[in-house]
C-alpha cells in the first residue's frame, strides 16, 4: 500500500466517523443527544478492532469494542445483512450504565462483513426507580432503567415491533428515547452506505489493508513513546470517593499504580469492594478511562484507534471491586467513578511525567435533576436534567480553566433562558465560586455557584454529585480545592445541607437550592506564584484577600491595590517552614 | 456613474474603479499598506485616483478586516460589562465548554474579552414571558456605572436576562449611561442579537464593545474622507451576512463585519450562477494558507452562530467552512510511513520552496514539480520560480523517505490536498442535505483552479466554473452586493397555539424596522425587498431549523418545516406538533446592478504558447500538455484536457478527462468527459 492511499483511505474512513456524528447529534431528540453530547461512535474493521472514532465526550469511547467482541462470539454466523443489534446492559456485555443504549450494525460489502458500525447515546429517561432514571440511591442494576441484553433490534432489514414496543413501554417520555434511537439507527445506516463507497472507490483490500497498518503504525508509535519514558514503578496513588450514596459514612478507595517497563505500561488497580450503591465500573470502562489518560499525556496527536490500546495493560482487583463488579451491582453513578479514577491515573502519571500532566479536576460535577407534572393541567411529566463541572485542574506553566469538564466528560450546560422557558424554575445564580480552586503555582480553575428556585409543587429533586467530603488533591507542593457542597432553601432560617447523592428530595414552590462546586487541584508551591498574578486574582475576586494572605503570602496594600512586596517578602519567610499541608503526588 | 471598491489587504491596498454601465473596470491603482492606520492608505489612494476619474462616483464600496484584527489583536483597553446580578461570569464560564480537543490537556478558552473586575452586577429581573420580576434599582445600577468610569472604560456592553424578551431594563441603562458618561461607546445585547441564549448573546454584545470604538472610528475617518474627496459618493461596508452596510449602520453594530472578509466571494459565486443559468454551486476559494468552502443552493446560505478564534458570535453570516489547505501547505511524513499535507503553511515567509527562500515542500512545490505552474516564474514574470528548490524540496522530505520518485510524491501532495479539501466538502454539502453531484463547483483565489480538477473527480461533481482573475474574484463579489439587514426576535410558543396575527405582528415589527433603517440610509421605497423567515423546532429538540415564511399559513409552514428537517436531518415526525423559536426578517435594499462582463480578448488565437510535459495525479507517465495564455482563449470549439491556463492571477489545470470552453461572459468552463 503506498503512503498516498495510507493517508487518504484512512482520512476518508475518520471523515466518516465525524460525519455520523454529526449526523446523530443533529438528528437526535433529547437535548444529552444535541446540546450535550453525551455519546460516541466507532467504526470497528470485522474483526471488532477499532479503525475509527469520533467523540465529541470520549466517555462512550471504550464500550462499542468490547460489546462487539461479544456479539462476535454470541452470534457467530448468525449476523445478516440488514441487522442492527441493540443492548445496554452492563453484564451482557459491557456498557457505562444502562442509560447508554448502543446500537451496532454490520457493515455488509459484496455479501461479506467488511466492518460494524456502532454508536452509543445517553437516553434521558430508560425507565428506572426514578424519572431520568439513574437513582443515586439503587442498590441494583434492576432500578436502573430497562435491561437490553444483545438482541436484533432489525433482522434482515425488519424492525422487531415488538422490541419496540417493549422499550416505548418502559420510558416516561416515549417519544424523546425512541427518537433517538431512530438516529442512532439512521447514523449506522449512512455509515454502512459511506463505507460500502469507500470499498467501491478503493476496492476492499485496500481499504482492509489500510486499516490494518494505520492500527499498527499507531501502535508502534505509542510503544515508541512509551519507551521514552523513565522505566519504574509509579505509585500508589491513592483517592476517595465521599460515598456511594447508599452507605454514607463508607468512603470508596481507588487506586492506581504504574509499572512502566519497556514500550509497555501496565496498571495495577486496587478499590475498595463494590459498592451497594450505584458507584461500581465495569471492566470495559475502567480501560477506557487509563487509555484515555495515556492518550492525553503522550499521545494527544495520535488518532485513536486499537493501536493505542495494545500497549496498555490493565489489572483488575478481583470480582467482587468497584472497579470489577459483579452481577447485579449498580452501576448508573459510573461517571462519578470515572472522574476519581482519571485523576488518580493522571497522579501516577504526573510521577514519571511533570512536566505533561494537568492536577485533578474538580470531579465534583455531575447531574442535577427535577422531576415533576407540568403545570396548568395536561398531567405532562417533566424531567429537568443538566450537567454541571466545577474547575479543570492547574497545568505546568499554566492554570486551569474555570467551570469545565475535564477527562472523559465534554458536556454543555444548558442555557438560563433555555430552561426557564422550558421548565417551572427561575435560575438564581451561575457564577464561578471564589476561593474554591486549589493553590499553586499555577491554580486550578473555578468551581461555580449555580441556584434554582422553583416554581412548582411536588417536585421530585436527584442529586449525583462528589467531592463533598474529599477535595481536589494538588500537585507537587500544591493545595486541594475546596470542597463542594449542596444546601437547600440558603437564605431561610434553618437551611439545609443536602448530601451528594440523594434520590427523591420533595421540593415545593419556592424553595431554592443552591450548588457551590469545587475547583480544580493546583500545581506546585502556591509560595512561588508570582505575586502580581495574585493580585490579579484578588482584584478580579477570584481569590480573598484572606486567601491572597494566608495561603498564596502575598499581602494587598488595599489602598492603592498593588503588592506590598515588603510585607509579602516577611509573609512568605515565615509560611516556608516545614510544609503542613499533605498532597499527593510529590515524587 | 462608477462604482469604486477598496479592498484593503496585509500589503497592499488596492482601488478598482468600475463603470456601472459596462461592468468593466476603468482603473486600478495600488499603494502599500499601512498596517498600524488602515485610513491612511485610502485616503491617499482616493487623493491619487481623483482626478483621474472620468466621471462622478456613486458608491465606494468597502470590505474591511479591520473588526477581525482588532479583535484577533485583543490590543483595545478592556470594556465594561452590565448583567444582571448573580450572572456575573456567564462569559467566563462560556457554557461549560472544553473545546473539541479532548486529548488536549493544555487548552484554554479564548482570553476574555472583558476581565471580572469590569463586569458589574445590576439588581434586576425578567422572566420567560418578558415580565419584570425584580424593577431595575437604578441607584445601584448608577453606582455600577460610576465604578466602571472610574476604571475609565470608552465602551460599556449591557446585557441582561431575557432582554430579547423585554428590553426596557436595558434601554433604561443605556439612558443612564448616557447621562453619566455621554462620550461612552455603549453596546445593547437587545440591540444587536436580541435573541434567547444568554451566553452567545452576551458574547455578541462583548464582542461589538471591545472593537466598537476603533471600527466606529474607522468607519467614519472612512466617510469623512469620501464626502472631502468625492462629493455626493456613499460609503458602503461589506457584513458577514453578504450584504453591505452604511457606516452609521456598521459604527453602532461592527460585529456584523466579522466574518466579512472571505464573504465577498460566495456573493460573487452566488451572482455568476444567476449570470450561467446554474442553480446550485459550491464555492471554492483556495489561497496561500486555507481554503474557504461555501455551499450554495440556488440562495446563500447563512448561519446564524459561528466561533471566530474561539468567540462565539452570533451574527448572520454566510454560512462558510474553512479548512487549513492552501499552496503554502506544508508536505511532510510521519511515523516513517504517512504523508500529510498542512494545516501548517509556509505563509508569506519563508513561503513555498520554489520562491527561493525556504525549504519545506509545499502544495506549491508538487505543483511545479508536476509542471502545473510555470518552472520559471508566476504572476507574469513578477515572481521568478526556482523549480529546482522545488524539486529538491520534495524529494529530500518526502519522496526519499517514501521511496517515491519525486513526481510521483508530488502528485501524492495534490492527491493527499484534494482528498482532504473534498471530504470536507462533501460533509459540508451532504450536512445541509444536499448531493454535491448536482452542483457546479466555482473556483477561485489564487491557488483554487489548480486543484479544482481532482477535487471535482473526486465528487463526482460534473463541471467547473473557473471567473475571469480568479485571484482577485473577492474584491470583484463585493460590487455586487446589495445592502441587507438582518432581524431576528425570539418569541417561543407552539405553532397550533399561535394566532396568525401573533405572527403578522411578529414580522411587521421587523419589517417595519428593517424599511425604515434603509430609507434612513437612502434607499428608495421600489428597491427595498422583504423576506421572512422562522426558526421552528419539534418540542423538546434544542436545534432550530429555518423556514421561509413568505407565506405564513399554518399547513404551508408546517410542510416546509417537515421538509426542511427531512434533508437537514433525514427523519421528520408528522404526527407530533411543531414551535415557532425565533421571527427572523432579511431586508435587502437592491443597488444598481453591474454584470461579471468578459474581460478584453486579444482575439482569440487559442494558439499554446508553449508546450510543457505535466504529470497529472493517478497517471504515470508525463503528457505533452499546452501552455495558453488565458487572455487568447475565446469563445468557440472545446478543448481537450489536459491543458494549463495561465493569467496574472493564477493558474487553471485542466487535467485529462475534462475538456475546456469559454463561455460569453468569459468563464472557463471544465466538463468532466470520463
Amino acid at each position: 500500500m503506498d503512503a498516498i492511499k495510507l493517508e487518504v483511505i484512512y482520512n476518508a474512513t475518520n471523515q466518516i466517523a465525524y460525519e455520523l456524528t454529526q449526523k446523530l447529534m443533529r438528528n437526535g431528540y433529547s437535548s444529552i443527544v444535541k446540546e450535550s453530547q453525551d455519546l460516541a461512535l466507532s467504526i470497528c474493521d470485522r474483526d471488532g478492532r477499532n479503525v475509527g472514532q469520533y467523540s465529541p465526550n470520549p466517555v462512550g469511547l471504550g464500550v462499542v469494542g468490547s460489546q462487539l467482541k461479544g456479539i462476535l462470539q454470541d452470534f457467530a454466523g448468525a449476523i445478516d445483512e440488514g441487522d442492527t443489534f441493540i443492548l445496554n446492559h452492563p453484564y451482557r456485555y459491557c456498557q457505562n450504565h444502562p442509560s447508554d443504549v448502543t446500537l451496532i450494525a454490520p457493515v455488509f460489502y459484496r455479501g461479506e462483513i467488511m466492518a460494524f458500525v456502532g454508536n452509543t447515546a445517553h437516553k434521558p429517561d430508560i425507565g428506572g426507580k426514578v424519572p431520568g432514571t439513574n437513582a443515586g440511591d439503587a442498590t441494583e442494576v434492576f432500578q436502573e432503567g430497562l435491561l437490553i441484553p444483545p438482541l436484533k433490534l432489525y433482522e434482515r432489514g425488519v424492525l422487531n415491533e415488538a422490541v419496540r414496543q417493549l422499550i416505548r413501554a418502559n420510558t416516561r417520555i416515549p417519544e424523546v428515547t425512541w427518537g433517538d434511537i431512530r438516529a442512532q439507527v439512521t447514523a449506522n445506516l449512512h455509515g454502512i452506505d459511506r463505507l460500502a463507497a469507500l470499498a467501491d472507490r478503493f476496492g476492499l483490500d485496500d481499504v482492509l489493508a489500510c486499516w490494518e497498518e494505520r492500527i499498527a503504525i499507531t501502535e508502534r508509535e505509542l510503544r515508541s513513546r512509551i519507551a521514552a519514558m523513565p522505566p519504574g514503578i509509579y505509585g500508589p496513588v491513592t483517592d476517595y470517593i465521599d460515598d456511594d450514596g447508599v452507605e454514607l459514612e463508607k468512603p470508596l478507595a481507588v487506586t492506581a499504580t504504574l509499572h512502566v517497563r519497556g514500550d509497555e505500561l501496565e496498571f495495577e488497580f486496587a478499590s475498595a469492594r463494590q459498592s451497594r450503591g450505584p458507584l461500581n465500573l465495569r471492566p470495559c470502562v475502567v480501560r477506557a478511562v487509563a487509555e484515555y489518560c495515556v492518550q492525553a499525556a503522550i499521545g494527544p496527536d495520535l488518532p485513536k484507534n486499537q493501536g493505542c490500546s495494545a500497549p496498555i495493560r490493565i489489572n483488575l482487583p478481583p470480582p467482587g471491586h468497584l472497579l470489577n463488579p459483579e452481577f447485579p451491582a449498580p452501576v448508573n453513578m459510573y461517571a462519578t467513578t470515572c472522574h476519581r479514577l482519571a485523576p488518580v491515573i493522571m497522579m501516577v502519571l504526573a510521577q514519571a511525567l511533570p512536566e505533561r500532566v494537568a492536577a485533578p479536576q474538580s470531579s465534583s460535577g455531575g447531574a442535577v435533576s427535577f422531576n415533576g407534572v407540568e403545570p396548568g393541567g395536561g398531567g405532562r411529566r417533566y424531567s429537568q436534567y443538566e450537567i454541571l463541572w466545577g474547575g479543570y485542574g492547574a497545568r505546568p506553566g499554566k492554570d486551569g480553566v474555570s467551570g469545565c469538564a475535564a477527562d472523559i466528560s465534554n458536556v454543555m450546560s444548558t442555557p438560563v433562558e433555555a430552561l426557564e422557558n422550558e421548565f417551572p424554575v427561575r435560575m438564581q445564580c451561575f457564577e464561578v465560586n471564589p476561593d474554591s480552586a486549589g493553590a499553586g503555582q499555577y491554580r486550578g480553575g473555578l468551581g461555580i455557584r449555580r441556584a434554582w428556585q422553583v416554581l412548582n409543587d411536588d417536585v421530585t429533586l436527584n442529586l449525583r454529585l462528589d467531592r463533598f467530603k474529599f477535595s481536589s488533591p494538588g500537585l507537587f507542593g500544591a493545595h486541594p480545592s475546596a470542597p463542594a457542597r449542596c444546601t437547600l432553601n440558603p437564605d431561610r432560617e434553618q437551611p439545609r445541607p443536602l448530601h451528594s447523592k440523594t434520590a427523591n428530595i420533595r421540593l415545593s414552590r419556592g424553595d431554592t437550592l443552591l450548588l457551590e462546586l469545587g475547583g480544580g487541584g493546583g500545581w506546585g508551591d502556591p509560595l512561588a506564584r508570582d505575586p502580581e498574578r495574585v493580585l490579579d486574582d484578588v482584584r478580579n475576586g477570584y481569590v480573598s484577600l484572606e486567601a491572597a494572605r494566608e495561603v498564596y503570602g502575598v499581602v494587598v496594600d488595599t489602598q492603592s491595590m498593588t503588592v506590598d512586596a515588603a510585607a509579602t517578602a516577611r509573609q512568605r519567610a515565615r509560611a516556608t517552614g516545614p510544609d503542613t499541608k499533605d498532597t499527593i503526588g510529590v515524587t | 456613474m462608477l462604482r469604486i471598491g477598496i479592498d484593503t489587504g496585509g500589503t497592499f491596498t488596492d482601488l478598482s474603479v468600475f463603470d456601472e454601465d459596462d461592468g468593466r473596470v476603468c482603473l486600478t491603482h495600488k499603494l502599500p499598506s499601512q498596517p498600524r492606520d488602515p485610513t491612511a492608505a485610502i485616503a491617499a489612494g482616493l487623493r491619487e485616483i481623483t482626478a483621474r476619474l472620468p466621471e462622478k462616483a456613486r458608491y465606494v464600496l468597502h470590505g474591511t478586516t479591520i473588526g477581525l484584527n482588532t479583535l484577533l489583536e485583543g490590543r483595545e483597553p478592556a470594556p465594561g460589562l452590565l448583567v444582571t446580578e448573580g450572572f456575573r461570569d456567564l462569559l467566563e464560564l462560556d457554557r461549560q465548554w472544553r473545546g473539541e480537543h479532548v486529548y488536549n490537556l493544555f487548552f484554554d478558552r479564548p482570553r476574555q474579552l472583558v476581565p471580572r473586575r469590569l463586569i458589574r452586577p445590576v439588581r434586576e429581573r425578567v422572566d420567560s414571558r418578558g415580565e419584570v420580576v425584580l424593577p431595575l434599582d437604578e441607584e445601584q445600577a448608577r453606582a455600577a456605572v460610576r465604578e466602571l468610569l472610574e476604571a475609565e472604560v470608552r465602551s460599556v456592553a449591557v446585557s441582561l436576562l431575557f432582554s430579547f424578551a423585554n428590553p426596557e431594563h436595558e434601554r433604561r441603562l443605556w439612558t443612564i449611561l448616557q447621562e453619566l458618561a455621554p462620550d461612552v461607546y455603549v453596546t445593547l445585547s437587545s440591540e444587536v442579537d436580541p435573541q434567547f441564549r444568554e451566553f452567545e448573546r452576551t458574547s455578541t454584545a462583548a464582542i461589538n464593545a471591545f472593537i466598537g470604538p476603533r471600527v466606529s472610528g474607522y468607519v467614519s475617518t472612512i466617510e469623512a474622507a469620501v464626502q472631502e474627496l468625492l462629493e455626493g459618493a456613499r460609503v458602503l461596508i461589506m457584513q458577514s451576512n453578504g450584504g453591505v452596510a452604511t457606516p452609521a449602520v456598521i459604527a453602532r453594530a461592527p460585529v456584523q463585519t466579522l466574518m466579512s472578509g472571505p464573504v465577498a466571494g460566495v456573493v460573487g459565486t452566488h451572482r455568476l450562477c444567476r449570470e450561467i443559468g446554474r442553480d446550485n454551486a459550491i464555492s471554492l476559494d483556495v489561497g496561500g494558507t486555507s481554503c474557504d468552502m461555501s455551499v450554495i443552493p440556488g440562495e446563500l446560505l447563512t448561519a446564524p452562530q459561528s466561533r471566530v478564534a474561539g468567540y462565539t458570535v452570533r451574527a448572520a453570516t454566510v454560512a462558510i467552512e474553512t479548512i487549513g489547505s492552501g499552496g503554502g501547505s506544508i508536505a511532510r511524513v510521519e511515523s516513517g510511513r504517512i504523508l500529510k499535507v498542512g494545516p501548517q503553511s509556509a505563509g508569506a515567509v519563508p513561503g513555498p520552496a520554489c520562491y527561493g527562500k525556504g525549504d519545506q515542500p509545499t502544495l506549491t512545490d508538487a505543483l511545479v514539480v508536476l509542471g502545473h505552474l510555470n518552472r520559471e516564474a508566476l504572476l507574469q514574470g513578477a515572481m521568478p520560480i526556482d523549480a529546482v528548490a522545488a524539486r529538491r524540496a520534495v524529494a529530500g522530505t518526502i519522496a526519499g523517505p517514501l521511496e517515491l520518485t519525486p513526481e510521483r510524491a508530488a502528485a501524492g501532495i495534490v492527491e493527499v490536498l484534494a482528498a482532504q479539501v473534498a471530504m470536507s466538502m462533501r460533509s459540508v454539502t451532504i450536512e445541509k442535505g444536499y448531493d454535491p453531484r448536482d452542483f457546479i463547483l466555482v473556483a477561485y483565489g489564487g491557488a483554487g483552479p489548480t486543484v479544482a480538477c481532482p477535487i471535482a473527480r473526486e465528487l463526482e461533481i460534473p463541471e467547473i466554473c473557473i471567473p475571469p482573475d480568479p485571484g482577485n474574484f473577492c474584491a470583484a463579489g463585493m460590487l455586487l452586493t446589495d445592502l441587507i439587514r438582518s432581524y431576528s426576535l425570539t418569541r417561543i410558543g407552539a405553532l397550533d397555539e399561535t394566532p396568525a396575527e401573533a405572527v403578522r405582528e411578529a414580522f411587521e415589527e421587523l419589517r417595519d424596522r428593517g424599511v425604515r433603517e434603509l430609507r434612513e440610509q437612502g434607499v428608495p421605497a421600489d428597491a427595498i425587498d422583504t423576506e421572512d423567515f422562522l426558526d421552528m423546532r419539534y418540542p423538546g429538540q434544542s436545534y432550530e431549523v429555518t423556514v421561509p415564511a413568505g407565506d405564513a399559513r399554518k399547513e404551508v409552514l408546517t410542510r416546509l418545516f417537515h421538509e426542511a428537517h427531512g434533508r437537514l436531518y433525514s427523519h421528520t415526525a408528522e404526527e407530533e406538533s411543531m414551535e415557532i423559536v425565533n421571527y427572523r426578517v432579511r431586508c435587502i435594499g437592491r443597488l444598481p446592478k453591474m454584470t461579471l462582463a468578459a474581460p478584453p480578448t486579444t482575439g482569440g488565437s487559442a494558439q499554446p504558447r508553449e508546450q510543457r510535459s505535466a504529470i497529472f495525479p493517478g497517471d504515470a507517465a508525463p503528457v505533452p500538455t499546452p501552455v495558453y495564455r488565458r487572455t487568447d482563449l475565446a469563445p468557440g470549439r472545446p478543448i481537450a484536457g489536459p491543458a494549463v491556463i495561465e493569467e496574472y492571477s493564477s493558474t487553471t489545470v485542466v487535467y485529462p478527462s475534462f475538456d475546456l470552453s469559454v463561455n460569453d461572459q468569459g468563464n472557463l468552463l471544465l466538463r468532466q468527459t470520463a
